[in-house]
C-alpha cells in the first residue's frame, strides 16, 4: 500500500526540572529550582498521580521515557514501528495539578516554549501541539498568537479532565478566536492527573482499569456535547480533535443528543444541521482502537455510518502504555486501501496542514 | 482477532536481543539431526528459570521459555500488535506481552481471557541440547 504514516499523538516526556528550565524570569525560576524541598526535583510542582499502569510490572511501556528530550531522540522506535512522520503532543500535561494555580500559566508558557525549542521541527517528520488550560483562556489564547504561526507548530492541546466548565462555555472564547485565526486545530487529550473538576472528582475508582475505563470517554462526551450544545460548532471555523478516547462514544452521543434536539430544540443553540452530523465534522485519533474481541464494536460499520472517512486519523500514542503499533490499523478487517490510507496520511495533512 | 499481516508484523515487531541460529547442520549423528525440521537452539543450562530466549530460525523469531524445568517455544510476535513475547514476564506459565499486558499460557500459547492464540513448536530436548521443530 502506497501510504505515508503520520502518526497523530506521539508525547514528549519532559520532566517539571525540564519545563522549569524555560521560565523565563532568572529569579522565579531560580525560586522555583529551590523550592520543592519535599518532593522528587524532577517533578518540581507537578503532581505524580500515583497510578501503576502496568498491572504490577506486567508491561514495560514507560510513559515519561527520560530518554525522550528532543524530537529526534524517538528515530529508533518510530523507524522500527514504520512511522514517517510525528506529531507531538505536549507530555507533561499533568501540569493541570499544579497546586498554585499562580503558577499554572508560568509553567504554561516554559512549556509550549520547550516544545517549540525542541519539537516543533516543521521538517517534514517532525511537528507539535502547542499545551493549553481551560481554566486560563485568555493566557492559553496568547500562548497560540505567540506561537501559533512559527514552523513545525500544527495544533493547541487541551487537558479535557479538570476544566471547570465544559468547552461549550463562553469563556473559551478567546481561545476559540485565536484558534481560528491562526487556523490551529485543538485536539482534546484526557489526564489521569489528581484534578478537582469532572470527572475524575467524582469517580471513585477502586483501581487503574476502573479508572481508565471511562477516564478518556466520559470527558469528551461532555465537552462534545456543549461545543454543539452551545453552538461554538457553529460560531467558529475551528476543527476539533477528540483524542485517546476511542470512536465508540460517537454514536452513543450522538443518539442521545439527536433525540434531546428533536424534543426540545428550542434548548440548542441554532444549528444548521442535526446535532450528531457535527459529531462526523470533528476529527478523532484511532487511539485506543476497538479490539476485534469486543464483538459490539465494528469499526469498519461505525467509519461508515457516521461518515467518518475523511475525520480518523492513527495515533500512536507511544510512549504511553496502551499505545497502538501501526498494525492495530493494518489489522482491523474490511478496511479498503483508500480508507486506509486516509486514516495513515491524508486526514492528519488535512487537519494539520502538513 | 483475525491474525497479524507479515507486513504489520515487520513494521510493528522490536528486534532487540535476537539471537540468530543456523538451520540443524547436516550430518550430526543423534536422532534429532536425522530430522530436517528440528533445529538447535540453545545448550540446557543457558537461559535461566523463568527466563526466555529469543532466537530466529530461517527467518522465524521464536520466544525459547524456560519454566518449571521444561522449555517452551512460542512465536516471539504477539498476535495483538506484534510486541516481543520474549521479553515478557514469566509467571505462573503465563507470559505477559510487555506492550500491553496480553497473558498467554507458555505451553498452549492461548490468550487466557481472549480468543487469540500464539503459534507454538514442539521442544526436544536431548544430550542437554534444545531443538525446536520448525
Ligand atoms: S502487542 Fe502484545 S499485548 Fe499488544
Amino acid at each position: 500500500m502506497d501510504h505515508a504514516v503520520i502518526d497523530g499523538e506521539w508525547h514528549s516526556a519532559e520532566s517539571g526540572a525540564d519545563i522549569r528550565e524555560y521560565i523565563s524570569d532568572d529569579e522565579m525560576r531560580e525560586n522555583e529550582k529551590a523550592g520543592y524541598l519535599a518532593g522528587p526535583d524532577e517533578w518540581g510542582p507537578i503532581q505524580w498521580d500515583g497510578w501503576d499502569r502496568s498491572a504490577g510490572g506486567r508491561t514495560e511501556i514507560n510513559i515519561h521515557s527520560p530518554d525522550i528530550t528532543d524530537a529526534e531522540d524517538v528515530d529508533p522506535v518510530r523507524e522500527q514501528l514504520g512511522i514517517d512522520t510525528v506529531v507531538f503532543s505536549p507530555g507533561q500535561f499533568r501540569m493541570t495539578t499544579i497546586p498554585a494555580q499562580d503558577k499554572q500559566v508560568m509553567y504554561m508558557r516554559a512549556f509550549n516554549d520547550l516544545t517549540v525549542d525542541r519539537f516543533a521541527r516543521g521538517d517534514g517528520t517532525y511537528y507539535a501541539k502547542l499545551y493549553i488550560f481551560g481554566d486560563h483562556p485568555e493566557e492559553s489564547a496568547e500562548e497560540i498568537e505567540r506561537h501559533g504561526d512559527k514552523d513545525g507548530v500544527v495544533g493547541a492541546m487541551i487537558t479535557d479532565v479538570g476544566p471547570t466548565f465544559p468547552m461549550g462555555h463562553k469563556s473559551y472564547e478567546p481561545i476559540y478566536e485565536a484558534a481560528e485565526k491562526h487556523d490551529l486545530p485543538i485536539i482534546l487529550h484526557s489526564t489521569t492527573g489528581i484534578v478537582p473538576g469532572f470527572p475524575i472528582a467524582g469517580m471513585q475508582p477502586k483501581n487503574f482499569a476502573e479508572f481508565h475505563t471511562l477516564g478518556h470517554t466520559i470527558p469528551k462526551m461532555w465537552h462534545a456535547n456543549s461545543l454543539i450544545l452551545r453552538g461554538v460548532v457553529e460560531k467558529y471555523d475551528v476543527d476539533f480533535g477528540f483524542w485517546e478516547g476511542g470512536l465508540s462514544w460517537i454514536p452513543a452521543l450522538g443518539e442521545r443528543l439527536d433525540r434531546e434536539y428533536l424534543e426540545r430544540s428550542s434548548e440548542f443553540a441554532d444549528l444548521s444541521q442535526l446535532p450528531s452530523e457535527y459529531l462526523s465534522e470533528f476529527y478523532y485519533g484511532t487511539q485506543p482502537l476497538p479490539e476485534e474481541a469486543t464483538k459490539m464494536v465494528d469499526v469498519v460499520d461505525l467509519i461508515e455510518r457516521a461518515d467518518l472517512e475523511d475525520q480518523v486519523l492513527y495515533c500512536s500514542d507511544r510512549p504511553h502504555q496502551d499505545f497502538d503499533a501501526p498494525a492495530a490499523v493494518d489489522n482491523i478487517e474490511g478496511l479498503t486501501d483508500t480508507q486506509k490510507s486516509k486514516i495513515f496520511e491524508e486526514n492528519a495533512r488535512e487537519l494539520f496542514g502538513i | 482477532m483475525a491474525g497479524i499481516g507479515s507486513a504489520a508484523v515487520e513494521r510493528s515487531l522490536t528486534k532487540e536481543n535476537v539471537i540468530y541460529v543456523d538451520s540443524f547442520p547436516q550430518g550430526m549423528t543423534d536422532t534429532s539431526a536425522e530430522e530436517p525440521s528440528l533445529h538447535r537452539v540453545a545448550s540446557v543450562g543457558e537461559i535461566e528459570a523463568g527466563e526466555a530466549s529469543v532466537v530466529d530460525v530461517d527467518g522465524e523469531q521464536i520466544a525459547l521459555f524456560h519454566v518449571n524445568d521444561a522449555y517452551f517455544a512460542l512465536s516471539n510476535v504477539c498476535p495483538h500488535q506484534g510486541g516481543p513475547l520474549g521479553q515478557g514476564r514469566v509467571e505462573d506459565e503465563c507470559v505477559y506481552c510487555p506492550w500491553h499486558g496480553w497473558q498467554f499460557d507458555v505451553e498452549s500459547g492461548e490468550h487466557v481471557q481472549g480468543d487469540d492464540t500464539v503459534p507454538t513448536y514442539e521442544v526436544v530436548v536431548e544430550d542437554d541440547e534444545i531443538h525446536v521443530r520448525v
